[in-house]
């Protein structure tokens, strides 16, 4: 049978950013698959050389829109480190309380695409729906619905009062019962199931050997999530479930992730509930110490990593990042192989995808 | 499992003279110092023999004078291996094979400060554009740069 | 007299019913998600006959975002060049105004004005999908 060749991108509808496929077909499947990234790479790690520590806060921030603020709660801890400063209980509740709403808005985010680009536009359109009910919390916390500025070398610069804490617990209970519902449609839809079951499978093995992290390994049955295995900030204070599934395959992220965000509603709502009274930030000087740090936090897609090494100055001699989005990419292309070139947009959509965080 | 500090202890006592300093940094993270040769042998025993499996990444950078390398690995426990590489010639042994998950990271490296991986074999290009010249690699220090960071 | 009458009902058309094809030329996804929020319940363009389409050939609008790398320079022309007359460019975020935060940096050309000819400037960090919304609705004004 004679091979095709169709290339893929950078603008196409699967995904909203740039990145290439040229996929190899036999037939309906596909035989092999490259890919093509570096169309988001903005040199974000030789610009924070040029910036200071508080300018680097707002450059960090926009590594990725989705997943704004781990970024800086990542940065912000390991400077805090360098300067030993210690971050105010009520800093560090409020920080977690918006990585967690980040986590929902982020998984709310990935099953709408999810959906659209397997032809569920009704899904698409629920949790987005959904999902515009976290976007207000985040607006009322911090002022901006997809970037807060929330974080700060020393703390938080935002704040809440009762009143905004009772409305905030009552839109949280709201949205699960929503995500619930929204569990059941999914788990009812044949289709979806047909779509989803047994695609895409990622053994534990090669889950190692790629050192993939975040949902898509725990849906592989390996069991790490830094929140509960590393705790940093206010974990160890919270009590949370931290899911695991074994079929390694779309319809278990698709689960997984749901599932994800429902403890995320629940750790939030335990935020809210035993806030301490308090200062949310210590001031910070503009010199950091000299040193290098290394911080880890479990951002959506999984563990986010900073290298930060310090000569002193107000400006980092070194910041090295890598997103858990680069460790998904790595073993895409053995995952687009022997496949059918129908499951191509499941497969990919499924793996959660941020280009702009791999790419940097 | 073999605790932290055991695998710590064993990796000194196998690879007495590769490893010349063993630190430990803020955020509870251990940094094993060790010649260039001895990192892939280093790597290969953890592998084997330790339950440090997981790379998190590969930081290269520039401080001047070398090209230093960090390999950081992951286990409850933070594990790093850092090496120092010359400026005009860094070369260092891939572990690609080792881990496959470390093609993406070497190959970051190789086009951010230009070090050579050998047995590596993906040419293509990652994050640098097309049209990049394959000689000017961003992350690596200009002369004024380095006068810079000496008055600091 | 037909032709006229045809080139008003095209003209009212094109007014009307705006179909919009995105590209992100290298941005943090920011103001793309705010961007993709205008299709969905909250904001629902749809009712005032924005269609989003992702062929180059269908389009009558591109929105980009971000700022321009190097690898998706000749891309973006690419795309511009496929979107039949008459066509609009409308760029939202401040990186695709002039390069935004991540001005100074080797990798990135600047605004998408470097490449190809715009005609709105949304402004924001990101933008908010109101303001796409008012925008694109400026933008009509101006198609008579």
């Amino acid at each position: 049978m004679s091979r095709i060749r169709i290339p893929i991108g950078p603008q196409h509808p699967l995904l909203k950013e740039p990145l290439s496929f040229l996929l190899t077909l036999e037939g309906e499947q596909v035989v092999q698959s490259d890919l093509r990234i570096g169309y988001v790479h903005r040199g974000i790690e030789r610009l924070s050389q040029t910036r200071s520590y508080i300018q680097n806060v707002h450059l960090f921030e926009r590594v990725c829109g989705i997943c704004s603020h781990v970024h800086t709660t990542t940065f912000c801890m390991g400077v805090e480190a360098l300067s030993g400063l210690s971050v105010p209980l009520r800093g560090l509740y409020l920080r977690t309380f918006l990585c967690e709403l980040e986590r929902i808005h982020s998984h709310l985010l990935w099953l709408g695409v999810l959906s659209k680009n397997m032809g569920f536009d009704t899904i698409f359109m629920y949790a987005w729906r959904d999902r515009e009910v976290v976007m207000d919390l985040m607006e009322e916390l911090s002022g901006g619905r997809v970037s807060h500025a929330a974080n700060v070398i020393g703390g938080v610069r935002v704040d809440i009062n009762d009143a905004q804490r009772l409305t905030m617990t009552q839109n949280l209970n709201t949205l699960s019962k929503k995500i619930t519902s929204l569990r059941n449609i999914i788990d009812h839809e044949q289709s979806f199931h047909a779509r989803t079951r047994g695609v895409g499978i990622l053994t534990e093995e090669q889950i190692r050997q790629y050192c993939i992290v975040g949902p898509i390994a725990r849906a592989s049955n390996i069991d790490v999530d830094l929140r509960r295995d590393v705790p940093y900030g206010i974990y160890d204070k919270l009590t949370f479930s931290v899911i695991a599934r074994s079929e390694g395959d779309v319809w278990s992220r698709t689960m997984l992730r749901i599932q994800e965000t429902q403890e995320s509603i629940n750790l939030c709502l335990q935020i809210l509930d035993s806030l301490p009274p308090g200062p949310v930030a210590v001031p910070a000087k503009r010199r950091v110490p000299p040193g290098e740090v290394i911080c880890r936090t479990e951002a959506p897609r999984g563990e986010l990593f900073y290298y930060i090494r310090s000569d002193g100055s107000d400006h980092p001699a070194r910041v090295k990042i890598r997103t858990p989005s680069l460790t998904a990419l790595a073993i895409l292309p053995d995952q687009l192989k022997s496949i059918n070139m129908a499951d191509v947009s499941a497969i990919v959509s499924g793996v959660d995808l941020c280009i702009a965080c791999a790419d940097r | 499992m073999m605790a932290f500090e055991s695998v710590i202890e064993e990796l000194k006592s196998h690879f007495s003279e590769a490893i010349i300093d063993v630190r430990v940094l803020p955020l509870q993270e251990t940094i094993i110092e060790a010649v260039s040769g001895e990192v892939r042998p280093i790597i290969a025993w953890l592998l084997a023999n330790s339950d440090f499996y997981h790379l998190s990444t590969l930081t290269g950078l520039d401080n001047g004078s070398q090209i230093e390398i960090y390999y950081h690995f992951l286990n409850i426990n933070g594990l790093s291996l850092h090496t120092e590489l010359p400026r005009n010639h860094p070369t260092i042994d891939s572990i690609a094979d080792l881990i496959p998950g470390a093609s993406f990271y070497e190959r970051e490296v190789y086009e951010m400060l230009g070090v050579q991986f050998s047995g590596s074999t993906k040419k293509q290009k990652l994050l640098m554009a097309d049209d990049w010249d394959g000689v000017s690699f961003p992350l690596r220090k200009n002369d004024e740069e380095k006068k810079i960071q000496e008055d600091r | 007299m037909f032709s006229t009458l045809v080139n008003k009902i095209l003209r009212w058309a094109r007014r009307k019913s705006p179909w919009i094809l995105h590209f992100n030329s290298g941005g943090c996804n920011g103001c793309d998600i705010e961007f993709l929020d205008l299709i969905t319940p909250r904001y629902d363009v749809e009712r005032l006959g924005i269609l989003q389409e992702s062929v180059p050939r269908h389009a009558d609008i591109l929105i980009c975002t971000g700022p321009v790398t190097r690898q998706s320079r000749d891309r973006l022309r690419q795309i511009y060049e496929q979107i039949p007359e008459p066509k609009w460019v409308v760029v939202v975020g401040n990186c695709g105004c002039s390069g935004g935060v991540f001005q100074g940096s080797d990798n990135i050309l600047g605004g998408i004005d470097k490449v190809i000819p715009v005609d709105l400037y949304i402004p924001g960090c990101p933008c908010r999908p109101e303001i796409i919304i008012e925008g694109l609705g400026k933008l009509l004004e101006t198609i008579e």
